[in-house]
């Protein structure tokens, strides 16, 4: 069995790697590295901007609708960045430190997380999107002065309209992590 | 920045042999292989300032190889799916069998054998294949030393099944 290993080890060795331009590698993962905290930096940066945008344009200080609205709304879209910051895998800093089991299970752990964010987290955000905004609606169709009947219509229709619009994007996001992050996971439980 | 790039320079020079192989044995193809290695390098290059000297660099190159492998995985599951009219695995080399010498055969059928295994089992069979110690292997994998043992044991047989 021994010589068989060295055997093995010869013809395993005369397998030599495919000529690569390092300079034009190192050239492609610098602009990576900037692309990514660019983007990192923009997600921060838009959110709390799109807020504070809201906060500006709309009389949120002197109307008790729009500042609930923008409460419901702001506290969803943050729970959702906190989210998608804690399923980041670029946040396992120094990988490549840890041991493959503590690399496995931070791995499962940030797939679940992902996993989540789709089934749990994504509703609580639907849901307080549509509460949100249902209560800015509140103020603007009494401002326009319309009958109760067709305001609770109108209320009615933009539930219906924003529930199936994210009914239909968390089952997208539902069948897309069915098919690539469960068998990942799946397949890490088995590594334990 | 400088320096990280002479570094990485050279670290790419003493170990890009090693580290395609283990990406070829677990890829059981070229284009595959290429690809892993081409992201296993760009890992390397995005964690080099986080190294912190406590295994060898080497060592450090083969976890970071394991791992991205292990994440491909998905992808290449993907892939099979949608080909379906050809295995998994189908191996660059069955096209050339005609014109390769006995010993290019050889190698080919290693390589081929290798990448019928299971996913771990490839990369531990790679890391010996590379000189790499029981311990060295039980470090980067994450199993224990005689787990890893036994596991060679049965790679060994089923690897000279699979070569006679």
């Amino acid at each position: 069995m021994g010589t068989e290993i060295e055997n093995w080890k010869n013809l395993w060795k005369e397998e030599k790697s495919t000529p690569l331009d390092v300079n034009m590698l190192i050239t492609h993962v610098n602009k990576m590295e900037r692309r990514g905290k660019i983007e990192r930096m923009a997600l921060l940066i838009t959110i709390p901007m799109t807020l504070a945008l809201l906060g500006i344009l709309l009389p949120v200080l002197s109307n008790g609708y729009y500042l609930a609205a923008f409460t419901l709304i702001g506290l969803g879209m943050i729970l959702i960045l906190i989210q998608v910051y804690r399923s980041r895998f670029d946040l396992i800093h120094n990988d490549a430190e840890l041991n493959n089991r503590s690399y496995v299970e931070t791995l499962i752990s940030k797939l679940k997380q992902s996993l989540l964010t789709t089934s749990k987290y994504m509703w609580v955000y639907t849901f307080l999107l549509i509460l949100g905004l249902n209560i800015g609606y509140v103020d603007i169709l009494h401002h326009l002065e319309l009958s109760i009947i067709l305001r609770i219509i109108t209320h009615v229709v933009l539930t219906a309209v924003m529930f199936f619009f994210m009914y239909y994007t968390i089952e997208k996001r539902k069948k897309k992590n069915n098919t690539e992050i469960v068998p990942l996971i799946e397949f890490l439980e088995n590594l334990k | 920045m400088k320096n990280k790039e002479q570094y990485f320079k050279q670290i790419y020079e003493q170990s890009k042999d090693q580290i395609y192989r283990l990406c070829l044995g677990f890829m059981g193809n070229k284009t595959d292989a290429d690809d892993l290695f081409q992201e296993v390098l760009i890992k390397v290059w995005n964690h080099l300032e986080g190294f912190r000297n406590e295994s060898s660099i080497q060592t450090w190159m083969y976890r970071i190889t394991t791992n991205t492998a292990l994440l491909t995985l998905n992808r290449k599951t993907k892939l099979s799916q949608k080909e379906t009219d050809y295995p998994p695995n189908l191996s660059h080399y069955e096209a050339e069998n005609s014109t390769s010498t006995h010993k290019e055969q050889d190698i080919k059928n290693l390589y081929q054998a290798i990448s019928t295994l299971k996913e771990i089992d490839r990369i531990i069979i790679g890391l010996l294949l590379e000189n790499c110690s029981y311990e060295d292997i039980s470090n980067i994998t994450g199993l224990t030393t005689s787990n890893v043992g036994v596991r060679i044991n049965r790679i060994k047989t089923l690897l000279n099944k699979k070569l006679k």
